[in-house]
């Protein structure tokens, strides 16, 4: 009696009971032990996608098609869509027997990778329901939703959310929610549409369930069905022993997870640092506005990622499928982690405009390499002239329309050879400040031409628009035997009659006059 | 007399306004550095304005006009204390490594520039220096000698013209440089028009070098300057064609 008050007033769902089954069965009145498991409330939502296959393979609706199972001794067909069901194809069939039904019809080869990956971009997205997420080989997602049933608005707003997202993308779902993933992915195959909150219903509604929802070998269920047994319920009431030398002690192990006896084990997913996505687009797209606006998309995504895993972008990519083509490939380099959308549209529209679109574009992918934030030392006061972080936009904005290449700082290098006196620095800023104790003895132009100009001589003396007179100079330059760009030269600051004034070198090799320099 | 040379220096600073006097740049200026051009321009280039350059040839001397400018807008001429240095020396060989300007007096340049202390911008904002579609390689060598930052020099390199104005834009309307210079040979009146207000919005020094045949366009630019050479002496003739406040004038700076 005690025991049967226990039962009575414990709160609903505060662990699933551990009940013998007879006693499910016949009644509460000689339970034979109540363990009352200290597992927290734990409520699980499958979606299953149905038509997974078909979809990767990106059917037609209208016409009638099958996917075809190649694995096994007989290949066979594993899904049809409802035209192929109408002329009278079933999953099972050989495609002879499919083709003789309905000569039309389009037999599509199984793409399990394809359909991995779409399962891992919809587990990307449903990331932000609840950080706890486990991907099923049967081309279901398993969500934990018990803590996230507050924020979304209960059990009917967080059903509405979730189906919504997933017909937003296209693919056809089935809901199931129980307080144990097995539970709730059996429920989830064997048609959907139902929410068991609390565990002591479970065992009911499992009962119910035929055995091929639950994606056990042939052979097994063969055996069961030999036995008799037509329906989850008709195991559970088997004898335990028995049914474990008949069949396996792992399919009694998944019955006891689904009832919630013994405590189920599977990884869940985690986002990587990457991010891949792929956007097909409804017709083929002849400007960058089109691009553009898929590209709003999938920035949308990304966004969803990046708070996700609180980072930012390093190096955007945008790919462009051309149709016969090989893909365009876009890049946007970041100077520091960004995830400021408004600002990573911005750059990719500079891109874009920047370049033209060498075919029609049918799929719009986007890839993004991410990297932690790093925490930027700032003043907070500072003056908007002094802040690191505009300057980083600008100088991404400047290289996302004319190149990378075309905005670099400079730096010195120590050195004899004029030409190899400094370098590009493609990171402003970064290159430590010149040491200013070193004094250069002689004159150095401001503007250094990039090859030195050969210039035509009149009886020895060189013209570069009018005779050339020499106000200061020689300066002796011989260096560079080290790496066979040796240079062996007589520098002067020559004017011109216009009052421009030239750093002029002669070649001791070859006697030659060349320009190097302007100065002013 | 000294007495008086000194009183009219410190009359000209353009914060004391004097009646009967033209009437001093209300408007942020940063010292050009050469005492003849701070007293026409009434202080020195205008902040948040545009300004525009028409040399007559390349290479006489007109980037040197500027180059003191932008040496104190990039933080360079500042001692440890971060205060611009006093009066620059005028050695004839290797001076301290402290001071300013060029070691060499014979020639050198910036040896008739006056001290930066007595230049009207005591404190500034040291920032980024944008040079955008030079002519030719900036030199880092020569521009350190100088006294320049230079690992606060930007240097943007565009193929085609209005990648030249466009860039000019972003960078002032970002507000982020301290002076952004640039070279350009179009002669689009509305693109200058939207270069000045892009400079209004920023407060950077802003310079546009135009070749000398756009002397005759309209241009909405706030301060605009011919530069010629002088037949004698290795002189510049600055010829001011229109500036906000005072009349054209002439003058001529020795460099």
């Amino acid at each position: 009696m005690a025991q049967f008050h226990r039962k009575r007033f414990s709160s609903p769902g505060s662990g699933s009971s551990s009940v013998s089954l007879a006693s499910a069965v016949a009644g509460p009145q000689s339970p034979t032990r109540v363990v009352a498991a200290r597992t927290s409330r734990q409520l699980w939502l499958c979606l299953y996608f149905h038509d997974l296959p078909l979809e990767a393979a990106a059917a037609p609706d209208t016409a009638a098609c099958a996917v075809l199972n190649g694995e096994g001794r007989r290949p066979h067909l594993l899904l049809c869509n409802s035209a192929a069901e109408a002329a009278g194809v079933r999953p099972g069939m050989s495609v002879n027997a499919a083709l003789a039904l309905e000569p039309g019809l389009q037999v599509v080869r199984r793409d399990v990778q394809r359909e991995r990956a779409i399962l891992t971009r919809l587990a990307a997205w449903a990331i932000r329901f609840t950080p706890i997420v486990s991907l099923d080989p049967a081309n279901a997602l398993l969500l934990e939703v018990g803590a996230s049933l507050k924020l979304f608005g209960g059990l009917a707003g967080l059903r509405a959310a979730v189906s919504d997202g997933v017909r937003s993308r296209g693919y056809a779902v089935r809901m199931a929610f129980a307080p144990t993933r097995r539970a709730a992915l059996w429920l989830a195959r064997a048609g959907g549409d139902i929410a068991i909150t609390d565990s002591r219903y479970l065992p009911g509604a499992l009962a119910k369930l035929p055995l091929d929802c639950l994606d056990w070998p042939a052979k097994t269920q063969e055996t069961l069905r030999r036995m008799g047994v037509r329906c989850l319920g008709d195991s559970l009431r088997l004898p335990r022993d028995g049914l474990a030398r008949r069949i396996g002690a792992r399919w009694l192990r998944e019955l006891d997870e689904a009832l919630g006896r013994q405590p189920e084990a599977r990884e869940s997913y985690s986002p990587t640092g990457h991010f891949r996505d792929l956007l097909e687009l409804p017709a083929e797209a002849h400007s960058s506005l089109q691009v553009l606006a898929a590209l709003q998309v999938l920035l949308a995504r990304l966004y969803r990622h990046l708070q996700v895993q609180q980072a930012g972008v390093q190096t955007l990519w945008i790919r462009l499928a051309h149709r016969g083509m090989t893909d365009t490939w876009l890049r946007v380099g970041l100077l520091r982690p960004v995830a400021d959308i408004r600002h990573l549209r911005r750059l990719a529209e500079l891109q874009l405009s920047a370049s033209r679109l060498a075919a029609p574009v049918v799929a719009v992918g986007l890839r993004a390499d991410t990297a932690a934030f790093r925490p930027t030392d700032g003043d907070l006061f500072a003056e908007g002239r002094n802040q690191p972080e505009a300057l980083a936009q600008l100088l991404e904005s400047l290289r996302a329309r004319l190149g990378f290449q075309a905005v670099h700082g400079v730096g010195t290098v120590p050195g004899h050879r004029p030409e190899r006196a400094w370098h590009v620095v493609t990171e402003p800023g970064s290159w430590p400040p010149p040491n200013t104790s070193g004094r250069l003895p002689w004159q150095r132009p401001l503007w250094l031409l990039e090859q030195p100009a050969l210039l035509d001589s009149c009886g020895g003396q060189p013209r570069c628009g009018g005779t050339l007179t020499p106000a200061d100079g020689p300066e002796r330059i011989e260096s560079g035997w080290w790496d066979g760009q040796d240079i062996r030269r007589d520098y002067y600051v020559m004017h011109n009659p216009h009052g421009v004034r030239l750093w002029v070198f002669r070649d001791r090799r070859d006697g030659a006059w060349y320009l190097h320099g302007i100065f002013g | 007399m000294e007495h008086r040379e000194r009183l009219e220096q410190i009359l000209r600073d353009p914060r004391i306004w004097q009646a009967g006097r033209k009437s001093a740049a209300a408007a942020r200026t940063i010292s050009t550095c050469w005492v003849q051009l701070d007293e026409a321009l009434g202080g020195g280039w205008p902040l948040g304005q545009l300004t525009e350059l028409l040399p007559d040839a390349h290479g006489f001397g007109e980037f040197s006009l500027l180059m003191p400018a932008l040496i104190l807008l990039s933080g360079g001429w500042k001692d440890a204390s971060g205060e611009v240095r006093g009066e620059h020396r005028r050695d004839s060989g290797g001076g301290p490594a402290t001071a300013p300007g060029h070691a060499r007096d014979a020639e050198g340049k910036f040896s008739k520039m006056h001290a930066p202390a007595r230049c009207f911008a005591t404190n500034v904002d040291s920032g980024w220096v944008m040079l955008i579609a030079p002519p030719h390689v900036p030199y880092a060598p020569a521009f350190a000698a100088h006294g320049f930052d230079v690992s606060r020099l930007l240097v943007v390199r565009t193929r085609r013209q209005m990648d030249v104005l466009w860039a000019m834009e972003q960078a002032l309307r970002s507000g982020t440089c301290a002076a952004v210079v640039a070279w350009s040979a179009s002669s689009d009146e509305r693109a200058l028009r939207r270069l000045q207000l892009a400079a209004e919005e920023g407060g950077s020094l802003a310079v546009v070098f135009r070749p000398p045949g756009s002397r005759e366009c309209a241009s909405p630019a706030a301060l605009r300057m011919r530069l010629s050479g002088s037949h004698q002496g290795h002189g510049l003739r600055v010829q001011i064609l229109r500036q906000r406040h005072g009349p054209p004038t002439t003058v001529r700076v020795d460099i």
